[in-house]
């Protein structure tokens, strides 16, 4: 087991019995709109944009738990979930593997290059895409991504009395 | 608000914005009982505005009436190879528009108390003189039915209202005072862009702003967070809704519904308004009358209220006898390029436009072209002020690779933009649209918006003179260049009841009276002859509203 599937198997582990079950649930269990385990790769890709590096995970910074509110609401954006995380799976069993989630970081990340170069109409290459501007989105409205850019956090009600001078380094 | 008991209305005000907001204090500060009426809610700063949650990036102002779509849209016009140069684009999604006709991106406003003063980046410019003469010296759009010395006292006068903070001289227009508060200070980033400027010879000055450098009249200083347009928490950015308002509220004269939409004017047999019918904020309609009547909806909303008004008394429209009302609608023409400097400049921070280069504002100042434009700095006004966009629009990627390039890059960031002249034209206009109606069955406006060559030479200009700048400011790689070429983007918007003196020629006189509705004022942008070389017309809006005010009571008196 790598690092990486270590800190979410844990962090799986410590969600779940803190009581934040609904987003491990979404990911490893039947997903209450219908098939099984549908987003069960969702998280793993998230990591896979936003690993655990200079700030936290995608997955550590609550992310993917966003994107699922955001499905549970949206009907087309769901079924763009649905349809890249079946194409996330199905890449992963050319590695003789059945979930993108299980595959190795390698891999996971050979597979979402593919979905970066894929054509410009393709599904995977808009799952990519959708998914990456909303991983953005909320990633870095969570503080815990701002430390490693030297980013102090909202405008106000500091505001920015230095504005004059070189930025601190 | 609710209303209060029925009482004397001697004037009705339309609209809260620059134009009448200011018309509303000043006939309430001249002892008349003002009735104003606001489509839009009121906003409370430190309750609606978001700027202290850590997702403050992730919204814009916080609209309580959505405007995406509150107008209509002509189709626009198809997109030229040989404009190629002048195509959106950013690092990570390339080309914005990817179609072949230029898309309607939004006519960028808000409804409510304040108007679209409440996201303004407050620029409180004066018109460029010569600017006011451009059918007589070049022959385009019209000449202005007064002179820069006529208004110059009322720029003061409205300087002094929502606190203008700049440099006490500007040798292209005269002051007869200094602005009541001094120059903000120039931000790190602008300075270097500054450094660049200067390089090509070009001047590079702080900006006049409605933004308070110190604590001025019940209302604190400035502290430099970027974001005017998400709203100012701190009240030191002066929105009419923390100006005027409370100005013509302490005189007791003045009576504000707010979430009240008027539905239409009506025109009487003896060529004046006879009532406004509005609907409150409980759906109930109602009809108020007044010995006069001041439109301020905007360039885009007022010509839609007067033509949605016709009756048997007007039957093209009120104050349409010219044809022209809708007609000579000018936009904003625009471009910025942002782009990577190699140092860390902390580029977040400061006030938006905090600078400015006047040398092109004239209207023969760009070669071969006609009409002027002017640059500052863009980085607030481009929204790359913050690590989400700075991620999704500047750095892309992912994995490890992002997070490198976003530590590295976060705040290095710089921008110059343009905003310049467009000139009427035939093809640019607001009618009604003849089959979408809103929830009260009022048909929509309908935009019809054209850039002639002449615009899209001036835009040229502008893109190649911003791109110069930042290369000489040391910036080695754009990241993102957006122009109004292939996306609609309009914030101002001019002209569509011009004044004038023909009458066969313009809508309104030089008071903004209606040439032949005489309670009728118009007091917002849509009065506009010409639209300037790209000076934000907020503060132009104020002081031709007060001096409408005053000639309009003189005339009483």
């Amino acid at each position: 087991m790598n690092r990486r599937q270590y800190v979410k198997t844990w962090f799986l582990a410590l969600y779940a019995a803190c009581g934040g079950r609904a987003w491990a649930n979404a990911v490893a269990q039947p997903s209450p709109h219908g098939e099984r385990g549908e987003f069960y790769s969702l998280g793993a890709f998230v990591d896979t944009l936003i690993p655990a590096y200079l700030g936290p995970s995608g997955s550590e910074a609550g992310v993917p738990t966003r994107l699922l509110a955001r499905a549970a609401q949206d009907e087309n954006f769901r079924h763009m979930l649905r349809a890249g995380c079946d194409w996330l799976d199905h890449g992963a069993r050319r590695f003789g593997i059945d979930r993108f989630a299980k595959l190795s970081d390698d891999a996971q990340i050979q597979i979402v290059c593919e979905a970066e170069a894929a054509a410009a109409a393709s599904l995977e290459r808009k799952f990519f895409e959708r998914v990456r501007h909303d991983v953005f989105h909320h990633y870095y409205a969570n503080a815990a991504s701002w430390p490693y850019i030297s980013h102090r956090g909202p405008p106000q009600p500091v505001g920015y009395p230095d504005y004059a001078s070189p930025p601190q380094q | 608000m609710t209303a209060k008991s029925q009482r004397q209305i001697d004037a009705i005000v339309i609209g809260s914005g620059a134009g009448g907001g200011a018309a509303a204090w000043r006939l309430a500060a001249r002892g008349v009982q003002v009735l104003l009426l606001e489509e839009g809610p009121a906003f409370d700063p430190a309750e609606d505005y978001t700027l202290h949650r850590n997702d403050w990036e992730q919204s814009h102002f916080p609209e309580k009436i959505a405007t995406r779509y509150r107008q209509s849209v002509a189709p626009l016009q198809y997109l030229e190879e040989r404009w190629d140069d002048l195509r959106s684009w950013n690092h990570v999604r390339g080309r914005l528009v990817k179609q072949s006709r230029r898309y309607f991106g939004r006519y960028n406003h808000v409804v409510g108390l304040g108007g679209s003063t409440l996201h303004y980046t407050g620029e409180a410019h004066r018109m460029l003189a010569a600017a006011m003469r451009m059918k007589s010296r070049f022959d385009v759009a019209a000449d202005w039915p007064m002179n820069y010395a006529d208004l110059e006292p009322y720029y003061g006068l409205a300087e002094s209202i929502i606190g203008v903070a700049g440099p006490a001289h500007d040798p292209n227009r005269e002051r007869s005072a200094a602005p009541p508060l001094a120059a903000h200070g120039q931000s790190f980033a602008s300075k270097i862009l500054g450094m660049g400027a200067k390089h090509l010879g070009l001047s590079w000055q702080p900006n006049h702003l409605a933004a308070l450098s110190e604590p001025f009249d019940g209302r604190l200083g400035c502290n430099y967070c970027g974001n005017c347009t998400r709203g100012c928490p701190r009240r030191d950015k002066g929105s009419v809704d923390v100006t005027y308002i409370p100005k013509a509220m302490a005189t007791g004269n003045c009576e504000i519904l707010t979430q009240t939409k008027v539905l239409r004017l009506v025109a009487g047999g003896n060529d004046r308004i006879t009532a406004v019918v509005y609907k409150d904020s409980a759906g109930d309609e109602h009809s108020v009358s007044a010995p006069h009547v001041v439109v301020a909806c905007g360039a885009v909303e007022t010509p839609r209220l007067l033509l949605a008004s016709a009756n048997r008394h007007a039957p093209d429209g009120i104050a349409n006898e010219s044809g022209l009302v809708g007609k000579n609608f000018m936009e904003t023409l625009s471009w910025y390029s942002a782009g990577l400097h190699p140092d860390r400049l902390g580029s977040h921070r400061g006030l938006p436009s905090d600078s400015i280069c006047w040398d092109f504002n004239a209207p023969d100042a760009i070669a071969n072209v006609i009409g002027g434009c002017r640059f500052t700095p863009y980085m607030a006004e481009a929204d790359l002020i913050g690590p989400i966009n700075y991620a999704q629009r500047i750095v892309g990627g992912w994995g490890k690779q992002h997070q490198r390039e976003m530590r590295d890059n976060f705040g290095r960031v710089l921008a110059v933009g343009s905003i310049g002249e467009h000139l009427p034209n035939a093809r640019s206009y607001i009618d009604l649209d003849p089959k979408v109606v809103d929830e009260d069955g009022v048909p929509r406006a309908r935009i019809h918006s054209y850039l002639t060559d002449t615009d899209l030479g001036r835009l040229s200009f502008m893109a190649k003179t911003c791109r110069d700048i930042l290369d000489a400011a040391g910036v080695s790689e754009l990241r993102e260049e957006v122009g109004t070429y292939d996306v609609f983007h309009a914030t101002h918007v001019f002209g569509t009841c011009r004044m004038g003196i023909d009458q066969t020629q313009s809508v309104v006189d030089a008071d903004g009276r209606s040439h032949r509705w005489g309670n009728l004022y118009i007091t917002d942008a849509s009065t506009f002859p010409s639209s300037g070389g790209g000076e934000a017309p907020s503060l132009t809006i104020q002081a031709l509203a007060i001096r409408s005010i005053d000639r309009l009571l003189n005339k009483r008196d």
